[in-house]
Order: structure tokens, then C-alpha cells, then sequence
């Protein structure tokens, strides 16, 4: 096969979601975001979205790892692109997990809105993220930082509105009045 | 429980029912690998895919739904497992 067959097949679609350690600085987090965006741009592709997710609990440890930060990225390219990104993802050592997977629909040929394509981080708190010792590990002393439990994880995604409610009942009614004011507003934003 | 369904015979015939596949209503959510809320309910407790014969999903939707499992475990929404 020749390399003028393979430029006539149109683009096709992928996504990607790639998992940053969740200590990462936001520095670190752009450079990652930027170097994707070059090897997309270098190889030919376009790139069509850019999500952050956050930091969200993982279901099992990687790299020793409780949470990562969750990038989400669409993209138009070939399958030489998915190679080279691929490589590039392996060689980045903040990336502890990537997945691409290739989508059904049909690409748009449509403009990107370049608001897409922001790539914003919020700082890391070092004191969401207490590792536990071996000690703790092993249960011979009280833990501070308990595994996030199932429960945790899906009240992750949830709204946060509820939370609102709760600590807005025992208070004063002028808070109750803020939080209900609030609390339409939340679900418009979802 | 009484009325819920109609009872096999006396001799201990298993009770049936008769349910659709849940993927396969007019109003049926999509099954994506990125809705580790959804797919929960169809893997058990230790982490493995409910068969299609306790879940009642069709073999097409199934198919879906196992790729989609398989998917979310790769990047960490669903456990591989709970034992370790």
C-alpha cells in the first residue's frame, strides 16, 4: 500500500481519556495538554475537544495511586497518529493511563469553537491527598484518610446541591434562603 | 409476592417472568464505557459481569455492555476485581 492511498481515506474520529497523576502541578498538567495538542497538529490531525474531569477516585490502585486526573480529548487523524500519540503517552511519566478508542459516528466537518479546546487545571491541594504509611496500611493505627468507598465515588458525580441542603438546615434562615437561591442555579449549570 | 407472578406447577417447576431486555425501551440509556454509574448495576459485587441469564439483557445489548465493562475497568471506573 501506498502512502498516497492511505492520505485519500478520510479522517476518522477517537477519543481518548488519559490519567495524569493527581499530584501533578498545573504546570506540569499544561505542559502534558500542549504536547498533545503539537503531536495532533505535527501528524495531521485536529484536534475537536478538551475536557478536564478532575480528580476523581480510581476503582484500583495505579502507580501506587488512589485518584487521578481525568483529561478527556477528541480528535480527527489516522491511525499513524494514534500510534505516535500513543508513543508519546508512554514516554510522558505523569501519564499513568491512557485509553483511545475509536468512534462510530461519522467526523463533523464543521468549525471547532476554540472554547473547546481550554485546557484549565486547578492547583493541587496537597491535603486532599494524604497517603497513608504502612502502619495504617496494615490497620495497627487509626487511619486519617480512609479509601474513598463506593459510596464516595458515586456521590463524586452527584450533585452537589444535596450537600448544600444539609448544612444549610441547622443554620440561620438567611442561609437558607442563599442556599435556595443557589440551588436552582447548580442544576442549570449541570 | 402473591400476586406479583403466576407460580409453576405443584411440583416445583422454577417461577418465570417475563421481562424485556432494560437497552432495548424506547427510553433506554446508552451504554458508554464513560457511565461507570450505569454499568454498575450489572457487574456483582466482586466485580464480575452479571450473565445474561440473571440480568435479562439481549445478546446485542450485552455484547455492548460487556465491551463497555471491559472498557471502564481499563481506565479505572469499574474494579478488575475487589480482592486485593
Amino acid at each position: 500500500m501506498s502512502s498516497a492511498a492511505a492520505a485519500k481515506l478520510p479522517p476518522r474520529s477517537y477519543e481518548v481519556i488519559y490519567i495524569l497523576r493527581p499530584d501533578i502541578s498545573k504546570e506540569a498538567a499544561e505542559r502534558v495538554a500542549q504536547r498533545v495538542t503539537d503531536v495532533v497538529s505535527r501528524e495531521g490531525g485536529v484536534l475537536t475537544l478538551v475536557e478536564n474531569w478532575g480528580r476523581r477516585p480510581l476503582a484500583y490502585d495505579i502507580a501506587h495511586k488512589r485518584r487521578g486526573l481525568y483529561v478527556y480529548i477528541n480528535y480527527l487523524g489516522d491511525g499513524a497518529l494514534v500510534t505516535e500519540l500513543e508513543r508519546n503517552f508512554r514516554m510522558i511519566d505523569e501519564v499513568i493511563r491512557f485509553q483511545t478508542v475509536k468512534l462510530e459516528d461519522a467526523p463533523e466537518s464543521g468549525e471547532i469553537d476554540p472554547e473547546l479546546l481550554k485546557f484549565e487545571v486547578e492547583e493541587f491541594n496537597p491535603e486532599e491527598e494524604v497517603e497513608r504509611t504502612l502502619e495504617q496500611e496494615l490497620g495497627l493505627v487509626n487511619s486519617p484518610a480512609p479509601r474513598p468507598s463506593k459510596e464516595e465515588f458515586d456521590a463524586e458525580t452527584t450533585e452537589e446541591s444535596a450537600s448544600d441542603d444539609v448544612e444549610a438546615a441547622p443554620a440561620s434562615e438567611e442561609k437558607t434562603a442563599e442556599s435556595v437561591e443557589e440551588t436552582p442555579a447548580d442544576k442549570e449549570a449541570e | 409476592m402473591e400476586n406479583e407472578e403466576p407460580r409453576g406447577d405443584k411440583d416445583g417447576m422454577r417461577r418465570t417472568r417475563t421481562r424485556g431486555c432494560p437497552f432495548c425501551a424506547n427510553d433506554a440509556p446508552a451504554i458508554s464505557y464513560k457511565d461507570p454509574g450505569l454499568l454498575r448495576y450489572f457487574i456483582t459485587e466482586r466485580g464480575k459481569i452479571v450473565p445474561r441469564r440473571v440480568s435479562g439483557i439481549c445478546a446485542k445489548h450485552q455484547r455492548a455492555l460487556t465491551l463497555a465493562i471491559k472498557r471502564a475497568r481499563v481506565i479505572a471506573f469499574l474494579p478488575y476485581t475487589t480482592n486485593y
